[in-house]
């Protein structure tokens, strides 16, 4: 009887501590679980927040960039612009010379007694005509300069965008020219330029681009998110559209860059 | 054997509240980081949007919708902005938190 009571008390003492180290065990077990599970919610968490943090930055860089440049662009455009504008009144004030000269000559072949000056006044009028001619190339050289600038600016914009891996979608008013101006013909081969009907429009230039809510790190997932791209509600989704605008406006004489939309 | 079990339960209980208190608080704090980041943001832009020369009411409302799209429940206490600063209080559990942008085109 003694034999069987100490036996069952061994059972009972081994029965408890296997118990004891099963539950142990298993609450160790869930206790992982629930660590893990812990971790991935953070892992989640840092994982969201910052790739909000590196869309933010990126998108704030890329609007930086644009806003520079095309500043930058539009200010430089500005000087050539006040210097074409410029230009108008000397260009007026030689035709209207040459105009006078060409009256004169007329005056003087046709009057006896002025028939002498007549060498002199057709010197002026050369002189005149290469004045004209001066002023011209001046105001081709402007132009010119000013798409070139455009265009370098650009360029430049468009490398610095590149960088950020954003894609940038063509705008039409990169395709206009540098200065938004009407020529308007005077004299014979004398031309002004003027400031078109809404200028502040017209002079606007826009960079838009497409900028990726969050960047795949490999280079099978840029496919698989640029196949998804293709459907247009997932584009709306997965990218972030961005555009800036500068445009020119008059202030008294000087031009000034302004934002625009 | 009953005894060891109701300890363990409750070790395992107070290591469960700890735990839910953990991630509960640091739910919250990036809650408030992405809140505000995001304000942050979109300030900004509100900023731009009427250097732009848009008016101060599509500036405002569009500033105010971009926030609700992250936060539809965002108390915004103050909102004050023109073309070149903005200031926006966003209050979180009797807590105001300030948000101040400037901008100038960076030439």
């Amino acid at each position: 009887m003694a034999f069987l009571q100490t036996r069952f008390y061994h059972k009972a003492k081994v029965s408890n501590s296997f118990m004891r180290f099963y539950f142990m065990k298993n609450s160790s077990g869930f206790f992982t679980l629930l660590l893990s599970l812990f971790l991935s919610l953070m892992f989640f968490i840092l994982m969201g927040f910052s790739l909000l943090s590196i869309g933010i930055k990126k998108s704030t860089k890329a609007q930086s960039y644009c806003l520079k440049e095309l500043s930058l662009t539009q200010k430089q455009l500005g000087h050539k612009l006040q210097k074409l504008l410029k230009l108008n009144q000397k260009v007026e004030l030689l035709d209207k010379t040459r105009k006078g000269l060409d009256v004169s000559i007329a005056v003087a072949t046709a009057t006896v007694v002025l028939i002498p000056k007549i060498p002199a006044l057709k010197k002026s009028r050369e002189a005149v005509k290469q004045a004209q001619k001066v002023l011209i190339a001046k105001q081709k050289t402007l132009l010119i300069q000013s798409e070139v600038l455009k265009r370098k600016q650009l360029r430049k914009l468009q490398s610095q965008l590149r960088t950020l891996k954003v894609r940038q979608t063509l705008d039409s008013s990169l395709l206009k020219k540098a200065l938004a101006l009407k020529k308007e013909k005077i004299g014979a081969k004398a031309y002004i330029y003027k400031p078109v009907e809404g200028f502040k429009a017209k002079q606007t230039m826009r960079v838009s681009w497409k900028l990726p809510a969050f960047k795949p790190l490999e280079k099978e997932a840029t496919w698989f998110f640029n196949e998804l791209a293709k459907d247009s509600l997932l584009t709306k989704t997965l990218f972030i559209k961005q555009s800036c605008a500068v445009t020119l406006e008059q202030k008294g004489e000087k031009w000034v860059y302004l934002l625009s939309y | 054997m009953k005894a060891n079990k109701g300890q363990s339960m409750i070790e395992f209980l107070i290591l469960l509240m700890a735990l839910v208190s953990v991630i509960q608080l640091i739910l919250i704090m990036a809650w408030v980081f992405i809140n505000l980041t995001w304000m942050k943001h979109q300030l900004y832009q509100a900023v731009i949007c009427r250097a732009e020369g848009r008016t101060q009411t599509f500036c405002h409302s569009q500033l105010l919708s971009e926030i609700r799209k992250i936060n539809p429940q965002a108390h915004i206490t103050f909102l004050k902005f023109n073309s070149s600063q903005g200031e926006l209080k966003w209050r979180f559990y009797k807590q105001d938190f300030t948000i101040r942008q400037r901008f100038q085109i960076p030439l």
